[in-house]
């Protein structure tokens, strides 16, 4: 059995002088199970279990504290100044964050199988951030310490060797990963925070009480409305099934007011690698994989509404060009089931010629003009939301090690020469026209693409010498 | 024992050198680059660029109410011409003026509060009043397009406890909060002092005579604005026209308040950085017809002859498609094409049709006003020398028994290019009177008519929420249609007629 203890304090000077010491200790342990109990099995050769509680303590940028004056260039030769327009925290506390593993090493059938597990919690609390405050106060933003946020989860590390022979072995590695974020609560009175709010019409929220990364904008009306409420009481509509559909003119109807258009949390991440190893010769690849997690492509949104993209320009049903005129057999045939929203914002189908309907009826006949359908992308951000799910095969690698002789003269054992490739094919994705994982950042703001050049695929050689 | 007293020893040491590291934070955590407190002239300066960079440079001009005026209109991305909003353009509309102007200018107003006991040579009472009257600005552009908005509780996010949901206060007090509070105030100060205070003031440059002619002449726009909501109203503006020592008023084009631009990056015209690479906007339909019926020499200032064939054609607002830009007329090169072209703030052919209008609804006589206005503006655009022609026109010579409507439309073709101004006085005038004949092509809204405000920035709903739904209970604002139609702001009494008959379709 180990056991590990730190201690730690911290003085910072971005922090005011009353809040800038912190302090914060760890301790892990580790137990070899099969060496404590003395055991020697050839099917369990090897367990050890781990847990960890710790304690991180942060602090933030300098120069927070005091408000400055930024300056624009000189108007006429005259200075001009502007105050900043974040108000300067009051009492200013360090972070922490709490973080909890436990976990599990297993080594099985002398090694050749191996499983990894650890199961994680970390709660952040007081995190320093910005929030916005309403602009009347003289100022977009606020720094204080926010609230509590919770991330937990699982990590799996799958190991196999299913066939080890003399000359050849073939590995096979599968890593998981499971990740929720929770908003616990949020400081004084937010009662919401937003990770990204853009001009196309979409804000990511964090809520206490319902999960992290909630996309929310304008969208369009669908069969069913559900409410979903969040930990303050707030009601937040969501429609799902199919989409209705204007019989008048086959277009999409726009929600009246702002309603959860999905998710950016992904349900889970990895990945699986096969390792061939015959002789000198070295073969593996990667693949990577995502399930769930949207993204919002501008691209896509955008795309559509300019008509630049294909699908503004494809063939109908009729056999028609979508853009050629409704009269003449043109236009888009929407996917969806007539219907309207009455005064009170209730759903109601309609039938082809828009008397009411008691059930749903699949829209055949209403075609609207390619431009007015594409046009009416406007205002409707959900049109350009998708599913970000994708299976890639992200890395692939062949190489050779040679062992000649005059090399171990120069003091060189051994030479592997590979050939290798990186981002090499997506071989499943549900994004139209870009790569899903195109986002703007890899920070809070997830889960939305706008107009971001491809990724690019790389294919090289690597000589690795080994002294 | 020798181990143990090493080890405290090792111990003290390190929390020794971690207490005294300590000592130079404060000044560590100061910023080398960024000021905390700087001269107030120079943030005056940054509200004078930014603050009518934002309304008669910026999107709220170009794209909204430029084109609500039927004055300018949208050739390409036409949805807003079609009353269709972008909800973060609200935000931005609402919030800038808070953070931005009316921020920096509660600084410079701090900053200068105690002129009287100031020693330098150089007093600030000047700079005060001429940041009060900015502010009163601000806050009538603000209300003029919102209705209620936060006014005695705003801009306390410098306060430790201040409060950072202020309340939305109605129109009516804000309106007459500043015309007998914050502008006879700054009437107050500016008729004591004669003292330039600086050049850093780059729209006077530092004239405190100016600023008091331009804080009247603030008074007399939203007096006459008020005066079919607040029965005082006239009674005021006569006070004023009765005393002209006491209420001097801007009366030349050369006191014209407007900001002119260096025209060199990166101060150049806003409007025409905005089209400097894309050509979004042109003239509208409406405009033209009015000056083409009146033979306007204005014309060939406000348009360009259409690159087809040399003829000035507008383009009828809130239409369905986007019309060929060749057949178009895109606007004047002096409104829009000129680097150095300045933006107008409150213009003197202004102050001349308020007085016209007084007149003519109070019993009296507007002509020699009405006249004067049409003059100024014909003048500062280079074609004064066919007033004569122009005011015998006639659509244009003054008959009393239609003088409001002449003097207000006349007041609307020569305020071209300041959208806010002639979004709220068409509003209240009901002229011109074809934006009330026709309804547009493509309306986001059909039987609707024109909007009567703007709709309120969805953030304020996620911070400040309450204060907000108070504020529409309270002003009867329907939660459909954006709440822009169906609940008049304050000083706009009278319905708006409603179009009966629609905008004929173009034959592109």
């Amino acid at each position: 059995m180990y056991v590990d203890l730190t201690a730690r304090n911290d003085w910072s000077s971005t922090l005011p002088i009353e809040n800038n010491s912190y302090f914060y200790p760890s301790v892990s342990t580790g137990l070899i199970l099969t060496e404590a109990l003395g055991m020697k099995s050839d099917i369990l050769s090897f367990a050890k279990l781990r847990a960890g509680w710790a304690m991180v303590g942060s602090d933030t940028d300098p120069y927070q504290l005091k408000g400055t004056f930024g300056s624009a260039q000189p108007f006429f030769g005259n200075p001009s100044l502007s105050y900043t327009g974040t108000i300067p925290p009051l009492g200013l506390k360090p972070e922490r964050t709490k973080s909890m593993e436990f976990g599990t090493d297993l080594k099985l059938l002398k090694n050749r199988v191996g499983i990894d597990f650890t199961w994680y919690k970390d709660n952040t609390t007081d995190q320093i951030m910005q929030i916005a405050v309403s602009s009347t106060t003289g100022f977009g933003a606020k720094m204080i310490n926010a609230g509590e946020i919770q991330n937990s989860g699982i990590e799996l590390l799958l190991t196999g060797r299913p066939v080890q022979t003399k000359k050849f072995n073939w590995d096979i590695t599968l890593n998981y990963g499971r990740n929720r974020s929770q908003v616990i609560s949020l400081a004084e009175d937010l009662t919401f925070l937003n990770l990204y709010a853009g001009s196309w019409g979409m804000q990511v929220q964090a809520r206490p009480g319902m999960p992290y990364g909630i996309m929310y904008g304008r969208g369009i009306v669908r069969e069913t409305k559900e409410i979903e409420v969040d930990a303050n009481g707030n009601e937040l509509i969501h429609y799902t099934g199919r989409p209705l559909v204007n019989p008048s003119n086959g277009m999409y109807i726009r929600t009246s007011q702002d309603i959860i258009l999905g998710n950016v949390t992904p349900d889970f991440t990895g990945g699986i690698r096969n390792s061939f190893t015959y002789g000198d010769w070295d073969f593996s690849f990667l693949i990577d994989f995502r399930s769930g997690g949207d993204m919002y492509s501008i691209t896509k949104w955008f795309g559509c509404y300019s008509g630049v993209l294909a699908e503004t320009a494809a063939i109908n049903v009729n056999g028609k060009n979508v853009r050629d005129p409704v009269e003449e057999g043109g236009g888009v045939l929407a996917d969806g089931v007539y219907g309207k929203l009455d005064a009170s914002g209730n759903i109601v189908f309609l039938d082809k010629d828009g008397n009411e309907s008691a059930t749903p009826i699949v829209n055949t006949e209403a075609f609207a003009g390619g431009q007015d359908f594409f046009e009416g992308f406007w205002g409707k951000t959900e049109l350009g939301i998708y599913d970000a799910s994708f299976v890639k095969l992200r890395e692939f690698n062949l190489g050779y090690t040679f062992k000649p002789d005059w090399l171990r003269k120069v003091g060189i054992s051994s030479m592997n020469l590979s050939l290798i490739g990186r981002n090499l094919w997506i071989i499943w994705k549900n994004m139209p026209h870009i790569d899903p994982e195109n986002s703007f950042s890899a920070g809070n703001v997830q889960g939305v693409e706008s107009n971001m050049i491809p990724t690019s695929r790389s294919i090289g050689f690597n000589l690795r010498l080994t002294l | 024992m020798k181990k143990i007293a090493k080890i405290s020893l090792i111990l003290l040491f390190t929390i020794g050198l971690g207490l005294s590291c300590t000592k130079n934070f404060e000044e560590m955590n100061t910023s080398p680059n960024s000021p905390t407190d700087v001269p107030a002239i120079n943030v005056f300066t940054n509200v004078c660029v930014n603050s009518v960079g934002q309304w008669l440079g910026g999107w709220i001009q170009h794209t909204y109410l430029g084109c609500w005026s039927q004055q300018w209109t949208k050739i390409q991305y036409i949805d807003e011409d079609k009353y269709q909003l972008r909800a973060a353009q609200m935000d931005d509309f609402f919030g800038t003026p808070y953070s931005g102007a009316l921020k920096n200018l509660k600084i410079v107003l701090d900053k200068t509060a105690n002129y009287a006991e100031t020693t330098d040579d150089f007093r600030d009472d000047g700079l005060y009043a001429a940041a009060l009257v900015l502010t009163a600005w601000n806050y009538s552009q603000l209300t003029d397009c919102f209705g209620d908005v936060p006014y005695f509780n705003a801009v306390q996010g410098f306060e430790a406890d201040g409060d950072l949901t202020p309340a939305y206060d109605p129109q009516e007090l804000i309106y007459k909060s500043l015309i007998d509070t914050v502008l006879v105030r700054a009437n107050d100060i500016l008729a004591g002092t004669n003292e330039n205070f600086g050049a850093g003031d780059v729209i006077y440059g530092g004239d405190p005579g100016l600023w008091r002619k331009f804080a009247n002449s603030l008074r007399l726009r939203l007096l006459n604005r008020a005066s079919d909501a607040w029965t005082q109203a006239d009674a005021k503006i006569q006070e004023m026209l009765a005393d002209p020592a006491k209420w001097p008023l801007i009366s030349s084009n050369d006191e014209t308040a407007k900001l002119a631009y260096p025209g060199a990056a990166p101060y150049k015209n806003p409007i025409y950085n905005t089209l400097f690479t894309r050509t979004d906007q042109g003239i509208s339909q409406t405009s033209v017809d009015f000056m083409k019926k009146r033979n306007d020499p204005r014309l060939p200032v406000f348009a360009q002859p259409r690159s087809l064939d040399g003829d000035f054609v507008g383009q009828q607002n809130g239409a369905a498609r986007q019309p060929p830009i060749p057949k178009r007329s895109l606007l004047g090169v002096a409104i829009a094409y000129a680097p150095d072209a300045p933006l107008f703030l409150l213009q003197y052919c202004e102050v001349e049709f308020f007085i016209a209008e007084h007149k003519a609804r109070t019993g009296g006589n507007g002509q020699a006003n009405y006249e004067a206005g049409i003059r100024a503006s014909l003048d500062y655009w280079g074609v004064g020398a066919d007033a004569d022609a122009y005011i015998a026109g006639a659509d244009v010579a003054y008959n009393s028994s239609k003088a409001i409507q002449l003097i207000t439309e006349q007041k609307w073709m020569a305020i071209f290019g300041q959208g806010v101004e002639a979004y709220a006085e068409i509003r209240r005038t009901h002229t011109p009177s074809r934006i009330f004949e026709y309804e547009l092509e493509a309306t986001e809204y059909p039987g609707r008519g024109l909007p009567l405000r703007l709709a309120y920035s969805p953030a304020e709903e996620s911070y400040n929420g309450k204060n907000l739904n108070e504020a529409k209970t309270r002003q009867g604002i329907e939660s459909i249609d954006n709440g822009m139609f169906g609940a008049r702001v304050w000083w706009d009494v009278k319905p708006n007629p409603i179009p009966t008959v629609k905008d004929p379709q173009i034959d592109y």
